[in-house]
Parts: C-alpha cells; structure tokens; sequence
C-alpha cells in the first residue's frame, strides 16, 4: 500500500513539475502593425499585420491582443512604424507581459509582375536585443512553372509563398533565447542602464576664455531612474561637479572652463547627503585643449553609470592676423585714387565669430564703418568713400580692422593709407629748337605716370602724328613747324595714367597758344577756354 | 556530325549565360584584426531616386547583420533616437565628437554608415531588372577611423545561372545578397568571438 502510494505521490509531483514548466515557458509575442515602405512615408499594412499574427500564432506563440498593442503604442507615443527603441521594447514586457516583440517591414509590392518584398525580426523584450531576423523577395517571375501551371499570379499568393520561405527559418530554441529565464537582478540592471535618456546636452558657452564659466544644461527624457533618486554628476578631467535640478528634469552644473591660475587643485564640488568630497585629483594646468565631460548616475544601490556627453574647447589666444593692402606705394603709405583692397589672413586658421572695420581720418573721426559675422570674406574693398556715401578728401586714413573668435578672443590692427581724389596732372611746354618744335611733357604731381599718349590733329580731323611713352619726362620733337602751328588750328590730345590707375585727358583746341611766343596773358585768356580735362577712372 | 554541332553550339549558348560573379570592391585601411563585437548602422544616405530607399537598404542590411554570430546590433529604434536627440539631420555626416557620444550612449564599439549610390528597378510586364550599388564603411568608434570601405554594385542578372534560374527580379532580394556579400567580406567566418 505504501509503495503503491509513493508511485501515485511521485506520478503527482512529475505531472505538477511538467504544468508548471507549461506555464512558465508560454511565450508571448507583441506583433507591431507592419511598416509599407512601397508606399507612402510610414503607411501601415494591416493586412500584412494580421497575416503576421496568425503566422505567429500558428508556431505556438500567445500573440498579444491588437487593440492592447494599439494602446500600448498611443501611451508611448510611437508615430512612427518599422522600429522602436529600447526602452520601449522593454516596456512592452512590463505593460503588454510581451516575451517577443514582433516588427516587419514590406520592401516593396508590385502587381505586374507581382512581386513583393518582406523584412521581420524577432526582438526580445527583457534586454531589447534582436534574436532572428529574415529578408526575402519574391517576384512571380522566379516561380514560373512549365506551362504556367500554379505559377502565383496575385499579391495574396505570393505573400503565402513569401511568409512559407520566411518563417521557415523560425527559430525553434525560443524557449532558451526568449529571455524568461533571466535573472532579475540582471534584467534589473540592464533596465536601469537603459533608462538613461540625455535627451539634450547645452555647454553655455562651448568655447570658451580661461577663467569663464561653463554651464552645461542637461534634460532627461525618463524621470524613471531619478525617481529612484540617482545623483547626478558632471566630470570634467579628474574634477566632479554636482547638477541641481528643480523638476528632476533638467539638471544643470556651472563650473570655471579652466583655471587661470595654473598648478592650483580646486575644490569643485561636495555632496551634503553622504558627505562625499570630490577633489581634483591633479593640478589643472592651463592650456587650449578640448574637455570632455561625461555624466556620472549614482544610485543609492551602488550602481554606477557613466556616460560621455561631449565637450568644450578652451581659447586662451586671440586670433593673429594679418592685412595686405593692395596698392602701390608713395613715399612709404599704400596709396590710391578709386578704391582700395585688403585681404585679411588668419596665420592660424579658425573659425571666426565676428569681425569689424573702421575708417578713421588723421583727426580721429570714424568717417566709415562695417561689420558682419561668420568666415571672413575674400576681400575687402574701401571706395574712398564715408558712411553718407560722399566722397572723402584727399588725405591719409587709418583703416582699423578687428576680428573676434568664438571664445571671444580678439585682435585688432590697423593700417594707414592715402587717398588722392585728383586726377593726374600733366605740364606741357613748346619750345623752338633748331628750327623745330619741342614738346616739354612732365607730370604735374608726385605719383608716377605709367604711360602717356599724344595725338595731334588737323582742323579737317585727319590724324597729323601720335606719340607714346611709358614714363614722365619727355621731350619731343613734333616733325611741323612754327609757322604751321600758327597757319592751322592744330589740336593735341594728351593722354596720361598713372600708377594708381588714375586717368586723364588733356585736350588742347589750338596748339598754337603753347607757344613760346605768345604774351602771358593771351595764353592765360585761351587757355581757360580751350584746355578741357577729363577724368576716366 | 551535325547533330553534335548543333549541341556543341547549344551548350556554348547555355554558358554564356553563366555569369561570374566578381567579388566587391573592398578596400581595408586598418589592420583587420580589430575584432568589433558590438556595432551600429547608421542611417544610409539616399542618392538614388529610390523612395525610402535608405530605410529599405538599411533595415534589409541590419537584418542580414544579425546572422552574424555574436555581433550586437543596436537597434535602429536607439539611433535615430540619438540623430533626434543630438540634432544630426540623416543626410548629415556626424562628426569625429558626435561619433564618441553615439557610441558611448548606443554602447557600441563600431559604426557603419554608408550611402546608396544607385537603387533602380527597371520593370516591363514580364521582366524586372533591379540594379542596387552600395557604398559602406566601417568605422572604429575608439578612433573614430575607418577601418574598412566596401564599394559593390550589382544587377538581377548578375546572378543569373542558367536560362531564368537565378535572376534576382526583386530588389528586396538584390539587396539581401548584397548586403549579404558585403558582410561575408567583412565577417568571412560569420561570427565574431566576444566575451
């Protein structure tokens, strides 16, 4: 009897032992409406979903309800179909009870020839890590049988004969790598690692001088690890930096971006609860460099996370530059009649916040002003001209330039330039030599003249003779006589540049009053009406 | 004697149809026993005309990748949570800065990213030819260098073996033996051995 009775007690436990392992290890799958990628930007196909389910259902799966997976995707606000995140996969296990999260994407679907394209895979929920995926296409051209027997000839036959290829891959281990068996302790710790969503990181500034301060702001996406009251912390080199938060939110920490004082440890920050000091380690010494910070969580259960969240840039050096004017000189001052260009030359390149331009007469009066922002262009052109858009006098201007760099470094310099609005003069005088007339030319200022010419013309407008040169003085001997010049009204054009560009044009109707003979007074009369400049820049 | 001409000559036509598959372009930069255990696919960028091409190519490459022993794959999910999160548009090259955030959050020791040079599908009512042209790399997230380029371009008839048999006539299937081969090159005993 009592042997019989063991047998019974023992048929029992082995029964108990198998239901509950029937339990434990039903596993359930969350299938994710199908993303159509042949279609519109993130079109569902429910038709697909729904083939999807039953597929899965038919391995031996609990597939959770639509209308749950629906509200699930409404509470966590997905919008967007073919993927999700991991803290999201995981939650699918605490919210829908979900083992497996299910999500697929048709590649493409085309009628003629039919054809059509699927991509799935098989997430699990307890650490958000994909255990199986598959991709197949399959067009009716590649199932074509003789005569055309059974050959699919509709989306829904492919899509049968498409999921058959697919699904034969279906892992078959799943009650080993569906994750149920892991440990909660583990499962715990992933979680919490998981949680940790910078959803944005501001260093104000993120260039910066030394000795300034840098804020860095901080926003959480998920309260969830603070509410389980972590602390947080910035590190920043050796030194540590606690972040105060009102909302448990954003957080935010302040800290000097370098010390200026160099070889001195700092006191950066202490934590009142547990009376933790933090100390730098090791003096901080000055130099430019870029400072990665990273984030520190402190649980109280003694998990520790860090995480890098980027870095700012110390600039201790103002941006050194230089000025090429490009103009020819007089004397020792770059000099020129129209306009004037620069170029501005970082000899260490980087990029450039703002930048501005002054120009200032020999009073010190700014009489012309710019600015702007970002790279430096080209080239700078000065038109001689002020701010009201009158021309300046001539006269010796100082053009100061100053550029700043995006830690608010600058550097300014400047150059002394000289503006001659008038145009280039030219003397002329005719003299009698050896029977001939001779032609005195000489500029009538300092700036040197690159090139002359000089036509002279009969009263019926033919071209008598033309004479050229390349610098000032010169003399020439016109092949006509006194007593021509004096019978016809002979006209001479002179032409003149100079090496500032400037040019001009001397007419003279009537030769014949440059001549030597006639009174001062006569040629002073005439000269007012028949001598006509003109100024072509 | 005609007869075995007329065969010869058949036989010759049935091979010609046999194209030989070249092997990818792929160029290695550094040395390729750094062994990444645990990557992410960053969003392709569309050159081609292809609409939604990047999202097809890149969910059919990360599914091939998963069939890669031991490999850890972050999820696309995660990634384009951080682009939204750090502002990195998908066209955007992220910088040598944003990499190193990326890789610390996604806890990851590699990326790949990469543009799809073509993707077409050229479609009459009994044929389909796709033409599908990637170019990836790898890069290593501690340096931030690239460790290995891959160029491959491939066509549907590229796999044809004889007569129809082998033609890929999708472009989902094109790009799932692309990508297919392009891993073969960068995993060729298809597993990594990570702790």
């Amino acid at each position: 009897m009592k042997k019989k009775n063991l047998h019974i007690l023992g048929l029992m436990a082995v029964l108990i032992v198998l239901f509950s392992h029937s339990v434990v290890w039903a596993i359930s799958a969350a299938v994710f409406p199908v993303d159509d990628l042949s279609r519109q930007h993130n079109s569902v196909d429910m038709g697909m979903t729904n083939f999807l389910r039953a597929e899965v259902s038919g391995k031996g799966i609990d597939v959770i309800p639509q209308s749950k997976v629906m509200a699930f995707m409404a509470r966590y606000n997905i919008r967007q179909l073919g993927y999700l995140s991991s803290p999201v996969i995981m939650r699918a296990r605490q919210d829908l009870g979900a083992d497996l999260v299910v999500l697929a994407s048709v590649c493409e679907q085309h009628k003629k020839p039919v054809a059509m394209g699927l991509t799935i895979s098989l997430i699990r929920t307890s650490d958000g890590l994909t255990i199986w995926s598959n991709t197949r296409g399959l067009s009716q051209l590649a199932e074509q049988h003789l005569l055309g027997v059974n050959t699919p000839d509709s989306l829904n036959a492919i899509r049968s004969i498409l999921a058959g290829r697919i699904f034969k891959a279906w892992p078959h281990a799943l009650n080993f790598t569906a994750g149920r068996a892991m440990a909660g302790a583990q499962l715990a710790k992933i979680q919490e690692k998981s949680y940790i969503q910078v959803e944005s990181v501001v260093f104000t500034p993120k260039f910066v001088r030394p000795g300034q301060d840098v804020t860095c702001t901080l926003r959480f996406h998920d309260d969830s690890a603070f509410s389980r009251r972590a602390k947080v912390f910035i590190k920043v080199g050796n030194n540590v930096h606690l972040a105060s938060s009102e909302d448990g939110r954003f957080y935010e920490a302040k800290w000097v971006g370098v010390d200026n004082k160099p070889g001195k440890g700092t006191l950066v920050a202490s934590n009142e609860s547990d009376g933790r000091l933090f100390k730098s380690l090791t003096a901080d010494k000055f130099k430019d460099d870029e400072f990665p910070v990273t984030l520190i969580l402190d649980w109280p259960t003694g998990q520790h996370v860090e995480s890098y969240l980027g870095s700012y840039i110390v600039d201790s050096r103002p941006p050194v530059f230089t000025m090429k004017l490009m103009a020819v000189k007089l004397g020792n001052l770059p000099a020129f009649r129209d306009k004037i260009l620069f170029t501005i030359k970082l000899k260490k390149p980087e990029p450039i916040k703002k930048w501005a331009m002054a120009v200032v007469d020999s009073k010190g009066k700014v009489i012309m002003r710019d600015r702007g922002s970002g790279d430096l262009p080209d080239e700078f052109v000065w038109s001689g001209q002020t701010n009201r858009n009158l021309r300046a006098d001539d006269g010796i201007y100082s053009i100061c330039f100053k550029v700043w760099d995006r830690a608010g470094n600058s550097s300014d310099m400047s150059r002394k330039v000289m503006l001659l609005a008038v145009k280039p003069r030219v003397k002329m005088a005719l003299k009698q030599v050896g029977g001939k007339l001779q032609a005195n030319l000489r500029a009538g200022d300092n700036v040197p003249v690159v090139g002359w010419n000089m036509e002279l013309w009969a009263p019926n407008n033919v071209l008598l003779h033309t004479f050229d040169g390349q610098s000032l003085p010169a003399r020439i001997v016109l092949p006509i006589s006194e007593a021509t010049v004096d019978k016809e009204k002979i006209q001479c054009i002179l032409k003149v540049r100079d090496s500032l560009g400037g040019t001009s044009i001397h007419k003279i109707n009537n030769l014949a009053l440059r001549l030597p003979a006639r009174s001062k007074a006569v040629r002073k009369a005439d000269s007012a009406a028949d001598n006509v400049w003109h100024i072509d820049f | 004697m005609k007869v075995f001409l007329f065969l010869l000559f058949s036989f010759a036509l049935v091979l010609s149809a046999c194209v030989s598959h070249n092997s990818p372009e792929v160029q290695n930069i550094s040395p390729p026993s750094t062994v990444l255990c645990s990557i992410a696919v960053l969003p392709l960028v569309n050159d081609s005309d292809y609409q939604q091409g990047g999202v097809i190519v890149y969910r059919i490459f990360v599914s091939e990748l998963h069939k890669v022993k031991g490999l850890t794959i972050s999820q696309e999910g995660d990634v384009r949570k951080l682009y939204r999160q750090m502002r990195i548009g998908p066209k955007d090259t992220p910088s040598l800065d944003d990499l190193k955030i990326l890789a610390d959050r996604l806890r990851v020791q590699g990326f790949v990213r990469g543009r799809i040079v073509k993707m077409r599908e050229d479609k009459g009512r009994l044929e389909a030819r796709p033409i599908l042209a990637l170019n990836l790399r790898m890069i290593n997230a501690a340096t931030g260098r690239t460790m290995m380029t891959i160029y491959n371009s491939r066509r549907g008839e590229d796999y044809r073996s004889i007569m129809h048999f082998g033609v890929v006539n999708t472009i989902t299937e094109l790009a799932r033996v692309v990508s297919d081969e392009i891993i073969r090159q960068w995993f060729p005993a298809g597993e990594v051995k990570c702790q």
